[in-house]
């Protein structure tokens, strides 16, 4: 090795040698200390059910058709929306209002998107629990209301 | 040595080098594998990879980084510099699997760009312990694979050998950042000391005997000598049969070779990578370099054809038994008059 790269090597190992120890120690003694199980706990107790009380039906407006299901959780109600064949309209918007209505209103709850025939989960919004009110699937590409399915207050009605 | 670029110019020594080396790493991961399985009998493959091939990458870079300061302490280790290169090239592609299975597991699979979820996934810059470790094994990987590209005698020759080592002289900014990647990462998880053991150990060998070595080299460049004209070195009887005496002048180091009844001077230097000649001998009539076998005549300091590497040459003269040089080296190639010992 010529010595203007001998040299360099010393310079870099005299750096090496002032650097890295420390950061050796330095990364070791700041270690954040990971909790540790020491005694394992009870046997898990079964869970609650996740579900309680479910209402279900097919409904359909005109050309659109879907299968409906509320559920009861520990956090609220739930809807289900599978339409039975495609929705062949763009960009679908759900909502939920308490009146029927050609178009969405200030009133209207927007619960989420809509695509194809997949099956789509929502909240339903406490306002709305134990109201009759309607599903609005409102078109975005088109600007029109495609369909408004029935959801009886029933559906979300805690059984007795 | 070769006069035409191949992809490896293999001989016995090459075969022999690379045979040991894959049995090597062969055995190295299916004893990390089997030791795996009965510690961490839970653990999934991909997970058992990642692990072994990191930890036999860092091991071999250790072994590289260990190999040069070794054979300027003692000429044993020589035939492991050898094909060194091979070692390096292994250690890159261990790296790069465990790089290419960490990327998978941790960052592939996720909703944001795989290469931005390296720096942003942890952004605990400003923290010690926290500090991303991904980031700093991401561009010791880029540094090995620049070595590992240019690591074949094509880039030697075209780059030029200061150039090429000054490039590779990387290799310890690599190791600067792979030793960082290990502690504020895999052992900032591990609570038993062994790997830190380990790991500390093996920082203290490498930058132990580089600096060791480092510090010998320099107590030999303090003994320059200085002078105009002819410059007495040393005895010819200093000078064994076939071999060199090694002396600083003019800033450089010179080897005073003594063969035949003659006495010769070249620059230290090998043209292929800066290997130290005067630790070689003289083998057929040539000064072969003990690095990777390079020769070159030690009167005019030209390879014997059809080879085209040339040294600079030095003037040399016998005075009552006294080796006296010029410290002006002739250009590289220049034929020289051998000083006859009477």
């Amino acid at each position: 090795m010529i010595r203007s790269l001998r040299k360099r090597h010393q310079r870099i190992f005299w750096l090496v040698f002032l650097v890295l120890p420390p950061v050796f120690i330095v990364g070791l003694f700041n270690r954040e200390p990971i909790p540790t199980v020491q005694v394992f706990p009870e046997a898990l107790q079964p869970l609650p059910k996740a579900f309680s009380q479910t209402w279900e039906t097919i409904a359909e407006d005109g050309d659109f058709s879907a299968l409906l299901k509320t559920q009861q959780s520990s956090n609220g109600w739930k809807l289900q929306v599978k339409p039975l064949k495609e929705a062949a309209f763009p960009d679908v918007l759900v909502y939920l209002a308490i009146e029927k209505s050609p178009d969405i209103t200030p009133q209207s709850l927007l619960l989420g998107g809509m695509s194809g025939a997949q099956l789509r989960q929502f909240h339903i919004p406490q306002q709305m629990v134990e109201h009759d009110a309607y599903i609005l699937f409102y078109s975005l590409g088109i600007k029109k209301m495609v369909a408004s399915l029935r959801l009886p207050a029933v559906a979300t009605k805690p059984r007795r | 040595m070769s006069n035409h670029y191949q992809a490896v110019g293999w001989n016995r020594q090459k075969k022999w080098y690379d045979l040991i080396l894959a049995f090597g790493v062969v055995a190295y991961l299916a004893l990390f594998f089997v030791m795996h399985a009965v510690v961490f009998p839970n653990a999934t493959v991909e997970t058992v990879l990642i692990r072994g091939l990191g930890t036999g990458a860092f091991l071999l870079l250790h072994i590289i980084l260990c190999i040069g300061p070794l054979c300027r302490l003692n000429p044993k280790f020589l035939p492991l510099l050898y094909n060194r290169r091979h070692l390096g090239v292994t250690m890159f592609f261990l790296a790069t699997g465990h790089a290419f299975l960490a990327f998978l597991q941790f960052h592939m699979f996720g909703d944001i760009n795989p290469f931005v979820s390296i720096f942003v996934s942890n952004a605990e810059y400003a923290s010690i312990s926290q500090f991303p470790f991904q980031p700093l094994g991401l561009f010791a990987l880029i540094i090995l694979f620049l070595m590992a590209a240019t690591s074949h005698d094509f880039w030697l020759a075209n780059l030029s050998a200061p150039v090429w080592k000054g490039l590779h002289m990387l290799v310890y900014l690599a190791y600067a950042l792979l030793i960082g990647h290990v502690v504020l990462g895999v052992l900032q998880a591990e609570t038993s000391g062994i790997l830190a053991g380990i790991v500390g150990t093996g920082l203290v060998i490498v930058v132990g005997l580089h600096l060791v070595a480092a510090q010998k080299e320099a107590a030999l460049d303090k003994q320059a000598l200085h002078g105009s004209g002819f410059v007495e070195v040393c005895a010819v009887e200093d000078i064994p049969m076939n071999r060199a005496k090694i002396v600083v002048l003019a800033d450089e180091r010179i080897a005073v070779f003594r063969y035949e009844d003659k006495v010769s001077a070249v620059s230290n230097v090998c043209q292929h990578q800066n290997g130290p000649l005067g630790e070689g001998k003289v083998i057929d009539g040539c000064i072969t370099c003990p690095w990777h076998g390079y020769q070159y005549r030690p009167d005019d300091g030209t390879s014997p054809p059809p080879f085209t590497e040339k040294i600079p040459t030095f003037n040399v003269r016998i005075d009552q038994g006294r080796v006296l040089l010029d410290p002006k080296p002739n250009p590289p190639g220049t034929p020289t008059q051998p000083a006859l010992v009477v």
